[in-house]
C-alpha cells in the first residue's frame, strides 16, 4: 500500500516535472527554409532540411528540450518572390536563421534582407562565389564552391586522367562560366574546343559532334541539369565516341544515370558525398531518409541536412536561439559532424569538408573510383 | 465623390511608407505591387488603347534594368539618378519594334515583341564582358544618408518612390488619354482607315505610343531594381512578359485604374496564396480563362471606376464655321489595275477652286476607286495627283487631310461605342495639333487650343444639325444622323475640298432634301465639294459641273444639261440606268 | 571539314524536321482559322508524355505509343477546342483574345503536367542502333524521325490537294464569307483544321521524345522558335513553314561550327527582326498554300 503511495506521489511528480518541462519545449524554435519547392532539387534539398528536423527533435530537441519547426515558403527561382518569402519569415514568422535555396540569384538578392534583419542564412546549394563575399559575416554556405572543387579535382585530371586534348561542353550559367576560365587556365592549349549552351536547349547532337571531331580524347561536361548531361552523354554515346567523359564535380546524381542509360557507363565524377560513406552518423542518416522518403539521400538532400543541422546545433551550443551574434560565432568557431564528414567553416562562411570523392558509374550505379 | 476618393489614395499613399514603418514585408509587396502596376499600365498602352498585343514587353522592362545596373556598376552613377536616363533606350526600342511590325497588324507585333525580348535574353546570357552574363550583374541597396539621417529607414522611402513613380505614371496616361493623343488611339484602335480619314498619322502615333509604352517600362524595371538587386538575363523571361499582359487584361483593358488593381493582385495573390503554392500557377490560369469567357472587359468595371466620357458644355454663342479657298486639283492619266482588272483608266479632270462637282457612272465605273486614289488610301497604278502646286500623288491619307483635302465612306464610319461629341472632337486636332509633351504639361497654350477644339467640335454638330445629340452613343443614332454624323467629323479637320462617297444612300427623301440644303450651304461658305452618288436627281439640281465614268473611262464632263444631252452617255449609259434611277427616286 | 559539316548537316535536319513539324501545325491553324494558338506547344508536349506513359508505364511498342499518343492529344485538343477557341472567336476582339485563352490552357496544361506527372524529365526508348555511311554517323531513331516527317508533310500535301476535305479547308483559309456561301460548314472546317494540327504535334512531340528525352517544359521552349518559323515562312504558309523549318534546324547546326550556339540563335532571330522591316509579308508570300 504505501509502496503504492510512494510510486503513486512519484508518478505525480514526475508528471509536473514532465509538465514543466513540457512548458518549456512548448515554445518550439522556429526555423525558416527557403526552396523552389515545385522543382526536383529544391523537393530534394526541403527534404533534406525536414529530416534534420525531426531527427533533432527525436534526439529531444535543442536548448533543454525546445523542439524546431520549420517554416517553409517556396522562392519559385524568382529573386522577388525570394525577398518577399524571406521578409514574411523575418518580420511576420520572427525567425532568425534562415536556412536551403538552390538558386544563386535568390540568394544574392536575399543577403541584404538578411543583413537589414541582423539574421542567419545557412545557404545550401547557391554556388555563385559572390554568395560569401558579401562581407556580413553571417552568412554561410553548405555546398563548395567552384574553385573549391577545382582545387581537389585539377590534380586527379592533370596526373591520374593526363588527357591530351580536353573539350568542354558548359551550360551557360555561374557554373558554367566559372569552370570554363578555370579550365582554360588549367589546360592551356591541350584545350581544343568549348561551347556553351542554353539551359532550355535539348538537343545536342551538333555540339557532340563539334566536341568529337575536335579530336579530344576527354570531354568535360559541365551542366547542372541532369537531363542535359544525360542527354550530352546519350548524344556522344551515339556518335561512337569513346574517350574519357568527364563530369565536373557536384553533379552527378542517379537520376541523371538513369536517364542517360547505358551512355553512362564509365562517365566519372567526384562530389562531397555519397550514400555508402563509412560513418556511423552518415549510416544514420541513409536509413533515417529512406524509411521516410523510400530512396537514398544524395548531396542535395545533405546540404538542406546540413543547413539545418548546423544551425541547431549551434544554437544549442550557444545557449540561444535569438542572439544571432553568438550562434554566427559559434557556428565559425566550430567543427560540425554531418553525414559528409567532419565540415568547418572559413570566415567567410564558407563550408569546407576536406578532398572531394572520386567517382564513376558502373553497371547503371555510382560508385567510388578506387 | 471620385474627387473625394483621388484624394483619400493619395493621402494613403503618402502615408503608407509611415503606417508601415516596422513592417518591411508589406510595405515590401506594396513597392512590388506598385512596380508590376506601372509595368501593366505600360502594356495597357498598347494592349489596351492601341489593341495590339505583347508578348514581350519583359524586353522594354528588362533593358531598362540593364542599362541602369550597367551604369551604377561600371560608371558607379547613383541609382536615383538612372531613374531619369535609364528608360530612354527602352523607349527607343519601343519605337523601333513598333516601326517593324506594327504597319503589319497585331499579330505581328506580339511576335516582334516575343522575339526581341528572346534576342535580348539570349545576348545579356552571352556578352558576358559587359553583362557578366548569368553570373547577374549585382547593385548594392541605394540607401539615402540624408533620409536616413532623418529616422527613414529603407523600406520606407524605397515605397515612397515607387508610389511616387507610379502615381507620375498615372497622371501622365491620364492626361495623354484626355487630350488628342489619347482620342486618336480610341480612333485607331476602333478602325485605322477611319483614322487616317479625319488626319491622324496612325503610323506615327501607333510608334509614339509604343515608345511611351517602352519607356514606362523600362521605367518600371529600373523601379524594380532595388527590390531584386541582382539582375540576371531571366529578367527577359516570357513568363515576366506574360504577368504584364495578365495585369492589364485582369484589371480591364483600356481602363486607368485596371493595372493598378491588377498589379496590387498579381503582387498580393502569390503571397496569401502561399499555402496553395503548388497550385498557384493553375489557378492563375483559370483565373484568366473565367475572365476572358465571363468578364472579358476585367475587373476595372465591376468596380463601377471608370468613368463614362464627359462631354464639355456648349459655347454660349454658337460661331459659324467657314472654310478656306482650296486651290485646284489637277488629276492626270490616273490608272489603278487590280491584277487584270482595270478599275481607273487613264483618267484626267480639274476640280476648280469653290466648284461642286459630280462623279456618276454605273455600278463598277470606278467612282469609288478614283476617290480612294485621290485621297490616298490606294496607290494608284500610274497617273499623277497634283494638289495646288504640290505633286501629292503617293501621300498618305492623313497628311492629305493636313493639306485640306478630307474624304467621307459610302458606309459611315464612326466610333460607335463613343459619344457623339467624342467622334468629332477627335477630327478637331487636325487642324489645333498637340504635342505629346504640351498634352502632359498643360500649359496656357495647349488650354487655349483645347478651348478652341471643343467650340470647333460644337460648331461643326450645330452646323449639321446634331447638337442635342451630343451626349449620346454615335452608335445608337438612326441611319440618316449617322450619315450626318459623318460629315460633322469630316468638317471637324476644316477641309478646303471636301470628297463624298454616296452621302444620300439610304436616305429618305426628306433626309435627301436636307442633305442637299447643307451642301448648298457648305458651297456657299467656300467649300470645294466633289460628290459621288446614284441620286441623279439631286445631282443635277446640285452641281455645278458632272462627269461621266464608264468601265472606268472618263466618257463625258459638262453642265447637267450638257450631260443629259450628251448622246455618248445616253447610249453607253442613261439607258440602263432609268431602272435604278426610279429606284432611287 | 567536310565531314564536320555532313554529319552536322544530318543532326541539323533531324532538329530541324522537329521546328518544321510543329510549326506546320501553327501555320495552319493561323490559315484557315487566323488565330494564333498559344496551346500548341503543350500539345507536342503532351504528344512527348504519351509516348512516355506508353512505352514504360504500358509497356507498349513504340508504334503503338505513336497511335495511342494522336489520339489522346487530338482528344485533348477537341477540349481546348470546346472551351478556349470556339466560343472566343466569334465575339469582339475574337483573335486576340483567342491568343489570350489558349495562352491560359497552355498554362493550365503544363501546370497539371507538372503536378500530376512531376518536373522530372523521362526517357524514351525508341528505335535502337545507328547507322553508319562512312565517317557519317545517324541513329535509325533519327532517321526515323526524318522519314516519317517526310511522310507525314507528303499526306498533308495529298489531303490539302486531291480531298474534297482538302479543297474545302484551303477554301475557308482563302475567305471565310465565300466558303459559307457555296455551302461549307465553316465551323466545322476549322474543328477539322484544329484537330489536324494537334496530331500533327502529338506524332512530332512522340517523335521527338525519344531524341532529347521527354520534359514538361519542352512545349514552352517549342514554341517560340516555332513562332520564328512561321513568320519566316509567311504566317498561314504551309511549304513555307515546312522550308524554313528545316533550313532553322540546317542553319543551327552548321552555324554551330563556326559559333558558339547561343550567339548562332540569336543572330538568327535577329535576321527575323530585320527580315520582318524589308519583308513582312515573309519569304514565300504571293505562292497559294
Amino acid at each position: 500500500m504505501t509502496i503504492l503511495k510512494r510510486h503513486l506521489a512519484a508518478l505525480a511528480f514526475g508528471a509536473i516535472l514532465a509538465a514543466a518541462g513540457q512548458a518549456n519545449a512548448a515554445e518550439p524554435v522556429k526555423l525558416g527554409v527557403i526552396n523552389p519547392i515545385k522543382t526536383l532539387v529544391g523537393k530534394q534539398n526541403l527534404e533534406g532540411a525536414q529530416l534534420a528536423a525531426e531527427m533533432i527533435n527525436q534526439d529531444g530537441g535543442i536548448l533543454g528540450g525546445r523542439k524546431i519547426e520549420l517554416v517553409t515558403y517556396d522562392t519559385n527561382f524568382s529573386p522577388p518572390e525570394g525577398v518577399a518569402a524571406l521578409q514574411r519569415l523575418l518580420t511576420q514568422d520572427r525567425v532568425k536563421v534562415v536556412a536551403g535555396e538552390i538558386s544563386s540569384s535568390v540568394a544574392l538578392a536575399a543577403i541584404p534582407v538578411i543583413e537589414g534583419e541582423d539574421a542567419i542564412f545557412m545557404a545550401a546549394v547557391p554556388k555563385h562565389p559572390d554568395v560569401t563575399k558579401s562581407g556580413y559575416d553571417k552568412i554561410f554556405r553548405m555546398n563548395t564552391t567552384t574553385a573549391q572543387d577545382a582545387q581537389s579535382f585539377d590534380t586527379f585530371l592533370l596526373e591520374t586522367v593526363k588527357p591530351a586534348k580536353v573539350a568542354i561542353l558548359a551550360e551557360n550559367s555561374d557554373f558554367g562560366q566559372v569552370t570554363i576560365n578555370q579550365m582554360k587556365k588549367l589546360f592551356g592549349d591541350k584545350l581544343v574546343y568549348s561551347d556553351t549552351f542554353g539551359m532550355q536547349q535539348n538537343d545536342f547532337a551538333a555540339m557532340s559532334t563539334n566536341a568529337r571531331s575536335s579530336g579530344a580524347d576527354t570531354i568535360c561536361i559541365v551542366g547542372s541539369n541532369m537531363e542535359q548531361y544525360g542527354n550530352i552523354l546519350r548524344s556522344l554515346s551515339d556518335l561512337g565516341f569513346n574517350g574519357n567523359r568527364c563530369l565536373m564535380p557536384g553533379v552527378l546524381n542517379s537520376q541523371g544515370v538513369q536517364i542517360a542509360g547505358a551512355a553512362a557507363e564509365k562517365a566519372f565524377s567526384a562530389d562531397i558525398y555519397v550514400p555508402s560513406i563509412d560513418n556511423a552518423f552518415n549510416k544514420r542518416f541513409v536509413a533515417a531518409f529512406e524509411k521516410k522518403f523510400g530512396r537514398k539521400p544524395e548531396k542535395i538532400e545533405v546540404l538542406g541536412f546540413e543547413s539545418i543541422w548546423i544551425a541547431a546545433k549551434a544554437m544549442d551550443k550557444a545557449g540561444t536561439a535569438d542572439d544571432t551574434t553568438k550562434i554566427a560565432k559559434v557556428i565559425h568557431e566550430g567543427k560540425w559532424e554531418t553525414p559528409r564528414g567532419e565540415v568547418t567553416f572559413d570566415k567567410n562562411g564558407q563550408a569546407s569538408s576536406g578532398e572531394l570523392i572520386r567517382l564513376v558509374v558502373k553497371s547503371g550505379e555510382i560508385v567510388v573510383n578506387r | 465623390m471620385r474627387r473625394i476618393l483621388i484624394v483619400m489614395a493619395l493621402a494613403l499613399a503618402v502615408a503608407a511608407p509611415f503606417l508601415l514603418a516596422g513592417q518591411s514585408y508589406y510595405s515590401g509587396l506594396l513597392a512590388y505591387a506598385a512596380v508590376l502596376a506601372i509595368f501593366g499600365l505600360s502594356i495597357n498602352l498598347t494592349v489596351g488603347y492601341l489593341g495590339l498585343i505583347s508578348f514581350g514587353h519583359a524586353a522594354f522592362f528588362g533593358l531598362g534594368a540593364y542599362v541602369a545596373g550597367l551604369a551604377i556598376v561600371n560608371f558607379g552613377v547613383n541609382y536615383w539618378v538612372t531613374l531619369l536616363f535609364a528608360p530612354i533606350p527602352a523607349a527607343l526600342l519601343g519605337a523601333l519594334v513598333g516601326f517593324a511590325s506594327v504597319r503589319l497588324g497585331g499579330a505581328y507585333f506580339a511576335i516582334a515583341t516575343l522575339t526581341t525580348a528572346e534576342i535580348l535574353r539570349l545576348v545579356v546570357s552571352n556578352w558576358i564582358d559587359l553583362t557578366r552574363g548569368p553570373l547577374g550583374l549585382i547593385v548594392r541597396r541605394p540607401r539615402v544618408e540624408t533620409l536616413e539621417s532623418l529616422g527613414l529607414v529603407f523600406h520606407q522611402y524605397y515605397l515612397l518612390a515607387t508610389l511616387l513613380g507610379l502615381g507620375l505614371a498615372v497622371l501622365i496616361v491620364h492626361r495623354l488619354l484626355e487630350s488628342p493623343t489619347g482620342r486618336s488611339w480610341k480612333v485607331i484602335r476602333e478602325s485605322n482607315a477611319l483614322a487616317e480619314s479625319i488626319g491622324i498619322p496612325t503610323m506615327r502615333q501607333r510608334v509614339m505610343a509604343i515608345a511611351l509604352s517602352g519607356g514606362l517600362a523600362g521605367f518600371a524595371g529600373v523601379l524594380f531594381i532595388p527590390r531584386t538587386l541582382v539582375l540576371t538575363p531571366d529578367l527577359f523571361n516570357p513568363m515576366l512578359s506574360a504577368t504584364g499582359l495578365l495585369i492589364a487584361i485582369l484589371g480591364g483593358k483600356g481602363t486607368l485604374i485596371g493595372p493598378l488593381l491588377g498589379g496590387a493582385i498579381f503582387a498580393a495573390l502569390p503571397e496569401t496564396l502561399r499555402f496553395v503554392d503548388e497550385y498557384r500557377i493553375a489557378i492563375f490560369a483559370l483565373i484568366l480563362l473565367a475572365v476572358i469567357r465571363i468578364q472579358p472587359a476585367g475587373l476595372a468595371p465591376l468596380f463601377h471606376l471608370t468613368r463614362p466620357f464627359r462631354t464639355p458644355g456648349a459655347p454660349a454663342k454658337g460661331g459659324e464655321i467657314a472654310f478656306e479657298p482650296s486651290p485646284r486639283l489637277v488629276v492626270t492619266d490616273l490608272t489603278k489595275r487590280f491584277g487584270g482588272l482595270t478599275a481607273v483608266d487613264n483618267v484626267s479632270m480639274t476640280i476648280e477652286p469653290g466648284e461642286l462637282v459630280g462623279i456618276i457612272g454605273p455600278n463598277g465605273a470606278g467612282k469609288t476607286t478614283c476617290l480612294s486614289l485621290i485621297s490616298g488610301f490606294t496607290p494608284p497604278t500610274a497617273g499623277e495627283i497634283r494638289y495646288g502646286e504640290r505633286k501629292v500623288t503617293g501621300d498618305s491619307p492623313s497628311s492629305l487631310v493636313n493639306e485640306g483635302l478630307a474624304r467621307t465612306f459610302q458606309q459611315a464610319a464612326l466610333c460607335g461605342s463613343q459619344t457623339v461629341f467624342e467622334n468629332v472632337l477627335a477630327a478637331t486636332s487636325c487642324p489645333e495639333p498637340a504635342s505629346l509633351l504640351s498634352s502632359v504639361l498643360r500649359g496656357p497654350g495647349w488650354r487655349a487650343r483645347e478651348a478652341r477644339r471643343v467650340r470647333r467640335a460644337w460648331e461643326c454638330l450645330a452646323f449639321v444639325g446634331l447638337t442635342e445629340r451630343a451626349a449620346l452613343e454615335a452608335g445608337s443614332l438612326p441611319y440618316g444622323e449617322q450619315k450626318m454624323l459623318a460629315i460633322a467629323v469630316s468638317l471637324a479637320t476644316q477641309p478646303r475640298l471636301l470628297m463624298l462617297d454616296e452621302p444620300a444612300a439610304g436616305l429618305n427623301h426628306t433626309e435627301a432634301n436636307r442633305l442637299a440644303d447643307l451642301l448648298r450651304s457648305l458651297r456657299q461658305r467656300g467649300l470645294t465639294i466633289v460628290l459621288v452618288d446614284h441620286n441623279l436627281r439631286m445631282m443635277m439640281a446640285l452641281c455645278d459641273r458632272i462627269i461621266v465614268l464608264d468601265r472606268g473611262r472618263l466618257i463625258a464632263q459638262g453642265t447637267p444639261a450638257e450631260i443629259q444631252a450628251d448622246k455618248a452617255v445616253i447610249a453607253a449609259y442613261l439607258g440602263g440606268y432609268t431602272a435604278e434611277e426610279a429606284q432611287n427616286a | 571539314m567536310l565531314e564536320l559539316l555532313l554529319q552536322q548537316a544530318v543532326n541539323g535536319l533531324t532538329q530541324g524536321m522537329a521546328y518544321a513539324l510543329v510549326a506546320l501545325g501553327l501555320t495552319m491553324i493561323f490559315g484557315v482559322l487566323h488565330i494564333i494558338n498559344f496551346s500548341h506547344g503543350e500539345l507536342y508536349m503532351l504528344g512527348g508524355l504519351m509516348a512516355v506513359v506508353a512505352t514504360t508505364m504500358l509497356g507498349l511498342p513504340y508504334g503503338l505509343a505513336l497511335v495511342l499518343a494522336v489520339v489522346a492529344v487530338v482528344a485533348i485538343a477537341a477540349l481546348v477546342d470546346l472551351v478556349a477557341v470556339r466560343p472566343v472567336l466569334p465575339t469582339k476582339d475574337g483573335p486576340s483574345t483567342v491568343l489570350l485563352s489558349t495562352f491560359a490552357v497552355s498554362l493550365l496544361l503544363h501546370q497539371s503536367v507538372l503536378s500530376t506527372w512531376g518536373p522530372n524529365p523521362s526517357r524514351v526508348e525508341g528505335l535502337a542502333g545507328s547507322l553508319s555511311l562512312g565517317p557519317i554517323v545517324i541513329t535509325n531513331h533519327r532517321l526515323l524521325v526524318l522519314v516519317s516527317g517526310v511522310v507525314i508533310l507528303l499526306a498533308i500535301e495529298y489531303v490539302l490537294r486531291r480531298t474534297l476535305v482538302g479543297r474545302r479547308i484551303r477554301a475557308v483559309a482563302q475567305s471565310e464569307f465565300a466558303a459559307q456561301v457555296v455551302g461549307i460548314d465553316v465551323a466545322r472546317i476549322r474543328t477539322l483544321t484544329f484537330l489536324g494540327a494537334a496530331a500533327i504535334a502529338a506524332i512530332a512531340g512522340a517523335l521527338i521524345a525519344p531524341v532529347s528525352l521527354f520534359t514538361p517544359s519542352m512545349g514552352q521552349h517549342a514554341i517560340i522558335t516555332a513562332f520564328v518559323v512561321v513568320v519566316i515562312g509567311g504566317m498561314g504558309n504551309a511549304t513555307g513553314a515546312v522550308v524554313c523549318g528545316l533550313l532553322l534546324g540546317l542553319l543551327e547546326a552548321l552555324a554551330s561550327a563556326f559559333m558558339p550556339q547561343d550567339m548562332g540563335t540569336a543572330v538568327i532571330y535577329a535576321l527575323l527582326l530585320i527580315f520582318l522591316l524589308i519583308r513582312p509579308q515573309g519569304l514565300f508570300a504571293g505562292r497559294a498554300r
